[in-house]
């Protein structure tokens, strides 16, 4: 794109950081000439097709540039643009910057005016799925997917899904997170039982492993703080406990100095963790104080 | 003694990062009495370990060289954060006032280059003409109030009934903070919003009204906050969380001790640095983002509001050579020293010993790049860790007692004495809603 043709009648307008500026970078000329015409468009507020090909050199030379990702968005409204094609061009320069904010909220923002049913919100899942794929932890990706799922109501399958990823490693804390969302969000019964037998398998398969055993809390504090709505996990309490103390793991200790009902109990269990769990001794030193 | 700190009975991917991490940092953990003598005599040539004893030192004198970079010409590399200027500001500055190595002279440019990214409708941009926006702003404004005590144009600069009205602007009817408009919504623009308004004395009614609600809806099971509602807890969101609610004089609104279990847990057993989340690798950045969080919450449990700092008057002995630390004035190190909810010592070890970079500057782990944004918060979670909660304004300091490093504002993250400075600066200032949308 040769910018003076593009834009004959727009004089560029330079940077004007102040005398001697610091954390000065040393743009590239071309950078620099982008950034040029990008400035005088925000100034004339040119809402063009050719405004939307400027804003597309801005992100390409400079992803977190979240003022061109704004203006973008104002010419796509006012141009009645096809989201579609923009949903793949956010991919394109989201491959290569799968942690920047700026195109994660980009197609959060497309998608809530797109989406007209469930089948786009799949497809959508897809892009997740596949970002996923590379870091199975990537914060953004896993609260897009809860923000896909919770706007569009697509809840089917989501617990099965995750089951996997918590199955190729149960060690995915963000899978364990998401399993809370899904079992919690949609906002219907709660088969709480199945819940803590899920969980408690889990804690068998690796009573190292902390994340399990956090989930296995969150349920059961959830359980006693209100013991109505969830009756029926009463009695699974003691077989938790039960199998904790048979573990010798410092998460397993610390869920029976979080809920055993026998202070004496919770005091030797503190003092073993202040010796086996050193680096937080002065933690279990004011649990032992506090019981 | 396996050769691994970290257990499993089953192995994947998780497990097999982690132990790669342990194997990569080992080599640091080494016995420094126990090397040759020309070991230890490269260590000390690097400057690694003081020349008296075998105690790993803080490269002061490189750090601020390296810093020094960020503060100046920039190559064409740092395009990718061109919208984040006010960013590279603030980590190199606040470092440089942790080492005590701001230069006067230097601050006028602060000014003239910062204002330049503030806009007419409020706020502060990434540079000259970009949208207002939190993180920017956040940066921005604590670059000027770390330099306004040496310039007073700093205070000055930033326009006050101007950024209320942005900030008001960017609230949701939830009680959340937008970080631009259209933009993103989550606990950092909480954070940014609620630090920036308590410093510049513009915390209204009307501001804060809301705010805590939003702020503990993200508070999760596992006891640390997300960065919206459902998410999963992460060390980053979960400063931002805590020390906006302390901030805001509701911190009891979360579940406290939830919250402190979850950041005491998250501190590696072996590395001795903290980790972002549950089953993620160490990373040094984390020793403020976890380690101040745990700070705040420990201030907070002994009554202290959020303008306190949990530091008595501390001014650090260090003579022009950088190494002349009045040694009886440091406390030592140990599992159980210090008034912080982690072991303070194994911190301090592993940002001085895996975080830092021969040549200056600090980073995730060794196998990592130094950068400025891990320079600024190793040296800053360095910093809490000395200060905060300490017995009589002693220091807890591992390592050579020259080590001793500012003692920064845990909520703010800028210098207690900076942070005292802009309170008595604004405090007559008009911080009316009424007025100042006028």
């Amino acid at each position: 794109m040769d910018l003076p043709t593009v834009f004959p009648d727009l004089t560029p307008t330079p940077q004007d950081d102040g005398p001697s500026p610091i954390c000065a970078i040393q743009y590239s000329p071309n950078f620099t000439e982008i950034m040029s015409y990008f400035r005088t468009l925000l100034k004339t507020q040119e809402l063009s097709s050719r405004a939307l090909q400027l804003t597309a050199l801005v992100v390409e030379e400079n992803a977190a540039n979240y003022t061109a990702w704004w203006y973008r968005r104002k010419c796509l409204k006012s141009l009645n643009s096809d989201l579609g094609p923009e949903l793949i061009f956010t991919s394109e320069i989201g491959g290569s910057n799968p942690k920047n904010y700026q195109i994660w909220y980009h197609r959060r923002a497309l998608l809530s005016d797109l989406l007209g049913g469930k089948d786009d919100a799949k497809y959508e899942l897809k892009y997740v799925d596949a970002v996923l794929r590379d870091d199975c932890k990537n914060y953004h990706a896993w609260s897009h997917r809860q923000y896909i799922v919770r706007s569009f109501g697509v809840w089917e399958g989501e617990k099965e899904w995750v089951e996997g990823v918590v199955g190729r490693d149960g060690r995915n804390n963000s899978g364990w997170s998401y399993r809370w969302f899904v079992v919690f969000g949609e906002g219907g019964e709660v088969d709480l039982k199945s819940e803590v037998t899920y969980t408690l398998n889990q804690c068998t398969l690796d009573p190292h492993n902390e994340s399990p055993f956090k989930y296995l809390t969150g349920l059961l504090k959830l359980s006693s703080a209100s013991p109505d709505k969830f009756l029926n996990v009463e009695g699974r309490m003691e077989e938790c406990l039960e199998k904790c103390k048979g573990w010798d793991s410092v998460h397993a200790k610390c869920f029976v100095v979080d809920f055993d009902e026998d202070e004496e109990v919770k005091k030797r269990v503190c003092r073993e963790l202040m010796e086996e769990d050193k680096v937080r001794r002065k933690y279990w030193e004011g649990r032992l104080a506090k019981i | 003694m396996s050769a691994f700190a970290s257990k499993f009975t089953v192995e994947t991917e998780t497990t097999k990062l982690q132990q790669d991490t342990e194997a990569e940092v080992s080599p640091f953990f080494i016995k420094l009495d126990g090397l040759n003598d020309s070991q230890l005599k490269h260590l000390r040539d690097v400057g690694l370990v003081n020349e008296t004893g075998y105690d790993v030192r803080l490269l002061r004198e490189k750090h601020v060289k390296y810093l020094l970079t960020g503060l100046g010409n920039l190559s064409a590399g740092y395009s990718s954060l061109d919208a984040s200027r006010p960013w590279i500001a603030y980590w190199c500055l606040h470092s440089l006032d942790l080492l005590d190595a701001v230069d006067d002279d230097f601050c006028p440019r602060v000014v003239s280059t910062l204002k330049s990214f503030q806009n007419e409708t409020g706020g502060f941009g990434g540079g000259p003409m970009q949208l207002s926006h939190g993180a920017p702003t956040y940066a921005s404004c604590l670059a000027l109030l770390l330099v306004a005590p040496k310039c007073p144009a700093a205070y000055e600069c930033i326009d006050r009934p101007a950024l209320y009205k942005w900030f008001l602007a960017m609230k949701t009817p939830t009680g959340g903070f937008r970080m631009h408009d259209d933009g993103e919504v989550d606990v950092r623009g909480t954070y940014t919003v609620i630090a920036i308004a308590a410093l510049c004395n513009l915390l209204t009614p009307e501001l804060c009204e809301n705010v805590a609600e939003f702020t503990v809806s993200c508070q999760t099971y596992e006891g640390g906050f997300g960065g919206e509602p459902g998410n999963e807890a992460h060390g980053g969101y979960a400063f931002c969380a805590v020390a906006a609610l302390q901030i805001l004089g509701k911190l009891d609104m979360c579940d406290v001790e939830a919250l402190k279990g979850w950041i005491a847990r998250r501190q590696m057993s072996f590395e001795g640095g903290f980790q972002g989340r549950a089953n993620k690798l160490v990373d040094g950045c984390y020793s403020f983002w976890q380690g101040g969080a745990m700070a705040v919450v420990n201030a907070a449990e002994i009554g202290l509001s959020g303008f306190d700092s949990g530091v008595e008057e501390f001014i650090p002995e260090v003579d022009s050579s950088g190494d002349g630390v009045d040694v009886s004035k440091v406390a030592e190190a140990t599992p159980s020293a210090g008034g912080l909810t982690f072991d303070q010592g194994l911190l301090q070890r592993y940002v001085l010993l895996c975080g830092q970079h021969v040549e200056g500057g600090l980073r995730d782990k060794p196998s990592k790049m130094r950068d400025y944004y891990h320079t600024c918060y190793n040296l800053s979670g360095l910093s809490v860790s000395q200060h905060v909660l300490s017995e009589d304004g002693v220091p807890v300091v591992y390592g050579d007692s020259a080590n001793v490093i500012a003692p920064t504002h845990a909520c703010f993250n800028i210098r207690v004495d900076r942070v005292k400075a802009a309170q008595t600066y604004f405090k007559d200032k008009i911080c009316d809603h009424t007025e100042l949308i006028k």
